[in-house]
C-alpha cells in the first residue's frame, strides 16, 4: 500500500462531496447569485470546502461512536443493578461491546464486501487498480476507526477505575479482530464465492443472535467476566499475531477487481438502488398495460380535444378508477358494518343525539376527502404526464393558450366527476347511517352539509389539477422538483388539518366551504390561463 | 418568407453557447446545421422553439409581402433527436386528432396521410407504443406536413435510420421544402452535403455561411474542418 494513495482517495472523496454541495449551492434561488459554477474551478475554494467537509466527517464520526457506545452501554447499565461507574461495570461494558461490535459490527459491514460510489469511481470508472485501492480503504477505514474509538475507551477505563490501558487494548483487540473479519469475508469469497455480508436472513439472524447474548444474560446475573480474557496480554499478542498475518494475506489477495466487479454494480450502489426501487414504484403506477390499449372501442363520433381525452380515459380507466373503486369500497363497508351495528344496537337516546349533530363532521370531512383526492389527484396527473402530456408538450400547438385551456377544462371535469363519485359516497354514507341511527338533524342544515362535501370535491380537483398546470413539477423519470410546488401541496395539507380544529356552525362552516371552492377556482382558473403556456412544459 | 436571427445570445451558468448568432434563413432552401459536438446546435434550436428564452438578440420572420412579425407559437416545428408521440393512441386516432386541432381542409383522411409518408393502414390501427424509430418520426414530420408550420428545425433527424428509411425521409424533406424553411442541424458531413441547399455553421456561439459552391465538391470536408478548427488554432497562438 501507498502513501500517495491514501491522499488520492482523500482528494477523489473530498473533490465528490465538494461537487456536490457546488451543485446544490447553484441550483437555490438567490444562492445562486453568489455561488457560480466557477466554483468548479477554483481550486483554492474547492480544497477549503473538502478541508470542511473533512472535518464535518471527523466531527460526526466522534459524535456517532460517543453516541453508540452511551446507547449500547450506558442505558443498559443504568437500567440494570450494577453499578455504572464501577469495575463491574466495565467488565459488563466489555460483554456487550464483544457481542455488538467484536463480532455483529465486524461480521455484518467487511469494508472490502461494501458496495460504495468511491469504489465504483475509481476502480470501475477511473482503473485505479484494485487491490490498491482496497488495501488503502480499509486501512485508513480501520484506522479511522480505531482512532475514534480509542479515546472514549480509554475515557470509560478510566471512569470505571479500570484503567485507561485497558480501554486502549479494547480499541486495539477491536481493531485486530476487524482485521480478522476482512480476512475472513476475503477468503470465503475466494473460496466459495459466498458474500454474507447483504443478506438478509444472515444480517437479521446475526443481529438478533448478538443482541441476545448482549443483553440476554445481563438480567440473571450470568454475564461471565470476559474482559479479564479478551484484554490478556496472551489473548493480546496472539490477536496481534494473527492480525498481521491477516493483513499480510490480504496485501497479498487476488482476487480484488473480481469482488469489486460483483459487489459494485452501477444499479446496487448505496443511494441508486433506492432511487431504482422508488422510480420503479412511480413507473409501475402510471405504467399502461397491454389489457388496458384495447383499440375496439368506437370513438368516431368524437372531435379534436374531447376525442382525445375520451382515448385519454378510457385506456387509463384501470389506474384511474381503481384507487376510487378501492376508496368507495371501504366506505361502503364502513357503511355496512356502521349500519349492521346501530340495526344490531337498537334505537339508542345518545346515539340519536350524536346523528343529530352529524353535520358538526364536516371539519373532519374536509382532512378526510383532502386525504383521497389529493392521492387520486396526484396519480391521475401522473399518469396524465407520463403517458401523454412527455409526449405532447414537445409540440408547439399542445403549448399554446387555447389548446391549455380547452385541455384543462375536459380534464378538470373528468376529475371532478371521479372526485364526486367519492364525495357522493361519503354522502351516501352519512344519509344512511344518519337514516338507521335515527338522528334528526335540521333539515337544511343537513342538506347544505352534504353539498359542502360535493364542492369539497370540486375544490380538490380544482387544486390538484391547477397546481399540476402551474408548475408542472414532475420530470421524465417522475421525480417533483419543483420546490413551490412542494411548498403548496404542504401548505394545502395545513389548511386542512387546520380546518379540523375549526369550531364553527355547520351552516357558516359549509357557507365558508362553498365560497372558498368557488373563490379558489376562479383564482386558480385565472392563474392557469395567464401562467400556464409558460409553465406548463417538459422540464 | 425569411426566418431573421439578430444577436442571439445563450449561456448556461458561466458557459457562453451563443454568442451573438446572426442568420437569414429563406422559404424553400434546406439548410444544414453543422457544428462541433457540445456547439450549441440543440440550444439554438430550442431558443428559436421558445423551449427556453434566449438572453438577448431577435427573431423575426418577413412574410412574403414583406411584412415583419416576431413568430407564433404554431409558426415553429421542432422534431427533436428523438422522436415522442403519445403511445396510448394508433396513428390514425393522432392523425385524425391533429387534422381536427389544425382544421385539415385538405379533404385526406388520416389513412391517406399516413400512406403518403409510407405508413399501411395496418400500422395506422396499431398502437404507437409499437412504432419504430423511423415510424415515430414519420408521425412527427406528418404533423408538420399536416400542420404547415413556415419553419421546420429538425435536430440530428436521420442519424438513427436504417438507410431505407432514412431515403424516404430524405424525400420527404425535399418534397416539403418548396413551403417551408427546413433547419436541420447534424455533424455528420455527409448528409449534410447531401440533403442541403446551404450549410450553415455553428462554430464559437456564432453563424457562419459558408461558399456553397464547395457542397458538393471533393475538398468540401477538408474545407469545413478548416473553418471549425481555424479558430481554436487561433485561440491556441493567441494564449501561446
Amino acid at each position: 500500500m501507498k502513501l500517495k494513495n491514501v491522499f488520492l482517495l482523500y482528494r477523489i472523496r473530498s473533490a465528490m462531496a465538494g461537487n456536490q454541495i457546488i451543485y446544490w449551492l447553484t441550483r437555490v434561488k438567490l444562492l445562486n447569485r453568489v455561488f457560480t459554477d466557477k466554483l468548479y474551478t477554483v481550486e483554492d475554494g474547492k480544497l477549503a470546502l473538502s478541508m470542511m467537509v473533512s472535518l464535518y466527517r471527523v466531527v460526526r464520526a466522534l459524535a456517532g461512536k460517543a453516541l453508540y457506545l452511551a446507547i449500547i452501554w450506558l442505558l443498559p447499565l443504568g437500567l440494570s443493578d450494577v453499578e455504572t461507574f464501577s469495575k463491574d461495570g466495565f467488565a459488563l461494558s466489555v460483554w456487550m461491546f464483544f457481542w455488538l461490535s467484536f463480532v455483529a459490527g465486524t461480521m455484518l459491514q467487511p469494508v472490502s464486501m461494501e458496495p460504495s460510489q468511491l469504489k465504483y469511481t475509481c476502480v470501475r470508472q477511473m482503473g485505479m487498480n484494485a487491490a490498491e485501492y482496497q488495501n488503502t480503504e480499509m486501512f485508513t477505514h480501520h484506522l479511522a476507526a480505531f482512532a475514534g474509538f480509542t479515546p472514549f475507551l480509554m475515557l470509560w477505563g478510566g471512569m470505571t477505575g479500570t484503567g485507561v490501558l485497558q480501554g486502549l487494548l479494547l480499541s486495539l483487540a477491536l481493531a485486530c479482530v476487524r482485521i480478522l473479519a476482512e480476512w475472513f469475508h476475503l477468503e470465503l469469497y475466494r473460496r466459495f464465492h459466498v458474500m454474507l455480508s447483504g443478506k438478509v436472513l444472515y444480517t437479521l439472524g446475526l443481529i438478533v443472535l448478538c443482541l441476545a447474548l448482549a443483553y440476554a444474560p445481563m438480567p440473571f446475573g450470568m454475564v461471565p467476566d470476559f474482559s479479564k480474557g479478551l484484554l490478556h496480554p496472551v489473548t493480546l499478542v496472539v490477536l496481534v499475531v494473527l492480525a498481521a498475518v491477516c493483513a499480510r494475506a490480504i496485501f497479498r489477495y487476488p482476487c480484488h477487481y473480481a469482488l469489486i466487479l460483483t459487489t459494485c454494480q452501477g444499479d446496487k450502489l448505496p443511494g441508486q438502488a433506492q432511487k431504482k426501487t422508488v422510480q420503479q414504484k412511480q413507473f409501475d403506477q402510471v405504467k399502461l398495460k397491454d389489457s388496458d390499449l384495447d383499440t375496439k372501442a368506437d370513438f368516431s363520433h368524437l372531435h379534436g380535444w374531447n376525442y382525445l381525452q375520451a382515448i385519454f380515459f378510457r385506456r387509463h380507466r384501470r389506474m384511474l378508477l381503481k384507487p376510487v373503486f378501492i376508496a368507495m369500497a371501504i366506505l361502503a363497508a364502513v357503511t355496512v358494518v356502521g349500519c349492521g351495528l346501530l340495526m344490531w344496537m337498537g334505537r339508542d337516546e345518545d346515539v340519536m343525539e350524536l346523528f343529530g349533530m352529524v353535520t358538526q363532521a364536516l371539519p373532519l370531512c374536509v382532512f378526510l376527502l383532502y386525504s383521497i383526492d389529493n392521492f387520486i389527484g396526484e396519480r391521475i396527473c401522473k399518469a396524465m404526464f407520463y403517458n401523454c402530456d412527455l409526449a405532447l408538450l414537445r409540440y408547439g400547438w399542445y403549448r399554446e393558450r387555447d389548446a391549455i385551456l380547452k385541455n384543462f377544462l375536459l380534464r378538470w371535469k373528468m376529475l371532478c366527476g371521479v372526485n364526486l363519485m367519492l364525495s357522493g359516497t361519503v354522502c351516501a354514507m352519512f344519509i344512511l347511517l344518519t337514516v338507521v341511527a335515527g338522528g334528526r338533524p335540521a333539515m337544511g342544515e343537513f342538506i347544505l352539509f352534504l353539498l359542502a362535501l360535493l364542492s369539497l370535491g370540486v375544490f380538490f380537483a380544482t387544486h390538484s389539477l391547477a397546481l399540476y398546470y402551474l408548475f408542472q413539477p414532475y420530470t421524465s423519470d417522475l421525480d417533483t422538483q419543483n420546490p413551490l410546488f412542494k411548498i403548496f401541496s404542504i401548505g394545502m395539507y395545513l389548511v386542512c388539518w387546520l380546518a379540523m380544529q375549526v369550531h364553527a356552525a355547520p351552516t357558516w362552516f359549509a357557507l365558508a366551504v362553498f365560497a372558498v371552492t368557488v373563490g379558489y377556482s376562479v383564482v386558480m382558473l385565472a392563474l392557469v390561463l395567464r401562467r400556464a403556456p409558460k409553465t406548463f412544459r417538459v422540464k | 418568407m425569411q426566418l431573421i436571427l439578430d444577436q442571439i445570445t445563450k449561456s448556461f451558468g458561466s458557459k457562453e453557447v451563443l454568442k451573438g448568432a446572426s442568420f437569414t434563413f429563406e422559404k424553400g432552401k434546406i439548410y444544414g446545421l453543422l457544428g462541433r459536438n457540445g456547439s450549441g446546435k440543440t440550444t439554438l434550436f430550442n431558443c428559436l422553439a421558445a423551449e427556453f428564452p434566449a438572453d438577448s438578440g431577435a427573431v423575426t420572420l418577413v412574410e412574403d409581402d414583406g411584412q415583419t412579425r416576431e413568430p407564433k407559437q404554431g409558426d415553429i416545428g421542432y422534431v427533436l433527436s428523438t422522436p415522442v408521440v403519445p403511445e396510448f393512441l394508433t396513428g390514425v386516432e393522432f392523425v385524425k386528432f391533429f387534422q381536427e386541432i389544425t382544421e385539415d381542409k385538405s379533404g385526406r383522411t388520416p389513412d391517406q396521410w399516413l400512406e403518403l409518408v409510407g405508413l399501411a393502414p395496418d400500422d395506422g390501427r396499431r398502437l404507437m407504443r409499437g412504432y419504430s424509430h423511423g415510424m415515430k418520426h414519420k408521425i412527427q414530420m406528418l404533423c408538420f406536413l399536416i400542420g404547415r408550420p413556415p419553419v421546420i428545425l429538425l435536430d440530428e433527424p436521420l442519424t438513427s435510420f436504417d438507410v431505407v428509411a432514412a431515403l424516404e425521409m430524405k424525400n420527404l424533406l425535399r418534397e416539403m421544402k418548396e413551403n417551408h424553411i427546413i433547419l436541420f442541424s447534424t455533424h455528420i458531413l455527409q448528409l449534410a452535403a447531401d440533403l442541403c441547399d446551404e450549410i450553415v455553421l455553428l462554430h464559437q456561439g456564432e453563424l457562419e455561411g459558408v461558399d456553397n459552391a464547395k457542397i458538393h465538391t471533393p475538398e468540401f470536408e477538408s474545407y469545413i474542418v478548416d473553418l471549425l478548427t481555424q479558430e481554436d488554432e487561433d485561440e491556441e497562438e493567441v494564449e501561446a
